[in-house]
């Protein structure tokens, strides 16, 4: 089954490139302008607080980027529409480097704050977990060569591992962990002074127009990685 | 500007991770770039030689 | 919808609930392995635990912190309830404070004491800057310390 996309769909996406490069730049040196020179220290942590403005979105579009992962593997699974295969490889790397930032910004936080680099607790184990199925998401399409194979078991790994994104959610909420519990939650006021928001949501908004622009650059590709497998076959 | 350096003593953690997170990010979406590059070239070749 | 769209539908939606619910009595038995570290009161509930290595977690009791010499600390954790007192010898993380979250890796003794042999501070959720917890605390709205 080849995919339907119009060729203008295609150069729409194409000339809109150099303007969202240019939005995420823009919007990365505003944020780092506000999370390093503009937002005040924290009262315990000081300076080492600096750190969440850039781990929290990481942690947030790592869970965002999954649950639609998931979604298009659901989509695609049940109508067999090729265009869904194409989005949850797009967007899968971009999600496990996401993960990977969280762990890694979390681990260089854990050691001024808790005393420890790494624990294993619910939290952190849980997020280690969903870094590997991300891996595995990846490398499974890569490493079976029937290509429609490929698609069937990646798409079942990634379904089956979507059980993962409530359990890092609620961990801090359902277990004693060491990791403190959201600070943002819809059903309370943030626990997160003002001046401390500001650099944080632009920095969210700057890691998802990274999100955005590196998916629709990888859609392209995998489009065109497609195309020339197929020629080549 | 000494302060801003400084961190508060939490210079190496605070730059660190800023220093990665920046790095990783630039890498990453050069690496995409660049394979699409190589691949709409090795495209356009099939296409003139089946044209 | 097709039948064939409605029946990978049915099948997608039967293997989901069979997965859950396989995932479900798994965490629901897991449950106490999952516990990072216990409260006080759970500890003293369950004796059994007396000299197993676990950890515990709780708010350092304010004025409860003593040290014998550079390196050997003695404090007590509470949950507000109940408290138990812990031995250290280390060095302590830079954020340990009274009043503020611990949690101690060691031996629970028979007697009722904790010997620690590492010690990691639990930081709350809370951000603030130094001048708003100021302000907060002359209006006498600051709930924390």
């Amino acid at each position: 089954m080849y995919i339907k996309i119009k060729n203008n769909h295609i150069e729409l996406i194409k000339s809109a490139n150099p303007y969202l490069i240019f939005a995420t730049i823009f919007a990365f040196v505003i944020g780092l302008y506000y999370s390093l020179f503009q937002s005040p220290p924290d009262y315990i942590q000081g300076d080492s607080m600096r750190i969440m403005y850039i781990h929290v979105p990481s942690a947030w579009f790592a869970l965002m980027t999954y649950s639609i992962l998931a979604g298009s593997c659901v989509l695609w699974f049940i109508t067999r529409n090729p265009l869904f295969n194409v989005v949850a490889r797009s967007i899968a790397q971009v999600g496990m480097i996401f993960t990977l930032m969280s762990l890694i910004t979390g681990s260089i936080w854990g050691k001024p704050t808790w005393g420890v680099w790494w624990v294993w607790d619910a939290r952190l184990t849980s997020m280690l977990i969903l870094f590997f199925l991300y891996i595995a998401y990846i490398f499974l399409w890569q490493a079976i060569s029937n290509k429609e194979l490929a698609s069937k078991i990646s798409a079942a790994l990634a379904i089956i591992g979507f059980i993962n994104i409530p359990i890092i959610k609620f961990s801090v909420d359902w277990w004693n962990t060491l990791h403190q519990p959201a600070s943002i939650s819809k059903l309370s006021a943030p626990s997160i002074d003002v001046s401390m928001l500001i650099p944080l949501f632009i920095m969210t908004a700057a890691c998802f127009l990274f999100l955005v622009t590196v998916s629709l650059i990888r859609f392209r590709l995998v489009l065109i990685e497609n195309k020339v497998l197929r020629t080549s076959n | 500007m000494n302060e801003l350096l400084d961190m508060g003593g939490y210079a190496i953690f605070v730059w660190s991770s800023y220093g990665i997170f920046f790095f990783s990010l630039i890498i990453f979406f050069l690496i995409n770039i660049l394979n699409l590059r190589k691949y709409e070239k090795i495209f356009n070749k099939t296409k003139n030689k089946i044209d | 919808m097709t039948n064939l769209v409605k029946s990978r539908l049915i099948k997608f939606l039967l293997s989901l609930i069979i997965v859950s619910i396989a995932v479900l009595i798994i965490i629901f038995n897991l449950r106490d392995n999952i516990i990072y570290f216990y409260g006080p009161t759970e500890l003293l509930k369950n004796s059994d635990k007396q000299g197993q290595i676990i950890r515990l977690g709780g708010l350092v009791s304010v004025s409860s912190v003593q040290n014998e010499s550079d390196s050997i600390f003695y404090f007590s954790i509470t949950d507000g309830d109940n408290k138990i007192d812990v031995k250290y010898e280390g060095i302590l993380p830079n954020l340990f404070a009274e009043d503020k979250g611990v949690v101690v890796e060691g031996v629970y003794m028979n007697d009722g004491r904790f010997i620690a042999n590492k010690v990691l501070a639990k930081h709350d959720e809370n951000y603030m800057p130094p001048e708003v917890i100021e302000t907060l605390k002359k209006s006498g709205k600051w709930q924390g310390e």
